[in-house]
């Protein structure tokens, strides 16, 4: 018979991104852009490759608010 | 509105909403429940009182984002395999995870196993999310298991397609 913490490792398995990290900025990315296309963003923000390692990047519709490095965000 | 808190809770609790979307509608429809349950709460952040019950709430919203999802799915419901007359359900077939039978219990018993086993919370904070007594959540976390076990029969479906264990014949 199955027990019941078989079945929790195995949903939790299961519901495991392959790449965390890359799947969350993914994410976040598309939301910034559904949420300023349905007029409830203020401010967004994005990851950007740079000769100095990975930006992140926040703007408004009218502008860049912030750059750092995403480490600083922590 | 304060934007910037909005984003922190983004950032904190996105790996556990789409997570919880992923047990609800499956791993191909987790990003769609994500992003639906994301801009609705958005959109209630203003009405938010507890921060620290963030989480939750985002998992309680998640739980009706993924209700609608399937009544979509019903409304253009894809062809099923053929069912044994004097049975409920189709059997199991070696391509399907405990995922998809998890999906296709009732949406209480479904979401009362992820709040559970995904999110891991008690049952009184269960009782909380979905509106009823801790009593009834431990029962649809209870009834939910009972048909799971009955339905999944032998452990093909507890490994994930496409792992090692899982293409084994």
């Amino acid at each position: 018979m199955i027990g019941h913490e078989q079945i929790r490792r195995a949903i939790q398995d299961q519901v495991a991104p392959a790449d965390s990290d890359r799947h969350a900025r993914v994410l976040h990315a598309e939301l910034a852009r559904r949420a300023a296309a349905a007029g409830l963003l203020e401010a967004g923000y994005d990851y950007v490759d740079s000769p100095l390692g990975e930006l992140l990047v926040a703007a408004t519709p009218i502008g860049v608010v912030r750059v750092g490095f995403d480490s600083e965000a922590e | 509105m304060p934007l910037e808190a909005f984003q922190l809770i983004v950032e904190r609790y996105t790996d556990d909403v789409w997570r919880f979307c992923a047990s609800q509608v499956g791993v191909e429809r987790a990003d769609e429940c994500y992003q639906e349950t994301m801009l609705a709460a958005l959109r209630a952040y203003p009405r938010l009182r507890e921060q620290r019950a963030a989480r939750v709430w985002l998992l309680r919203i998640a739980a009706r984002k993924a209700v609608d999802i399937h009544r979509a799915s019903a409304r253009a419901p894809e062809p099923r395999a053929e069912v044994e007359p004097g049975t409920s359900d189709p059997p199991v077939t070696a391509e399907e995870s405990v995922l998809d039978l998890l999906r296709r219990l009732p949406d209480k018993q479904r979401a009362a196993l992820a709040y559970r086993f995904v999110a891991d919370l008690a049952y009184r904070e269960i009782g909380s999310a979905m509106g009823t007594t801790e009593q009834a959540a431990r029962r649809n976390v209870h009834e939910g298991l009972k048909t799971l076990r009955t339905r999944l029969g032998g452990a093909a479906a507890l490994v994930a397609p496409g792992t090692p264990e899982g293409s084994k014949e």
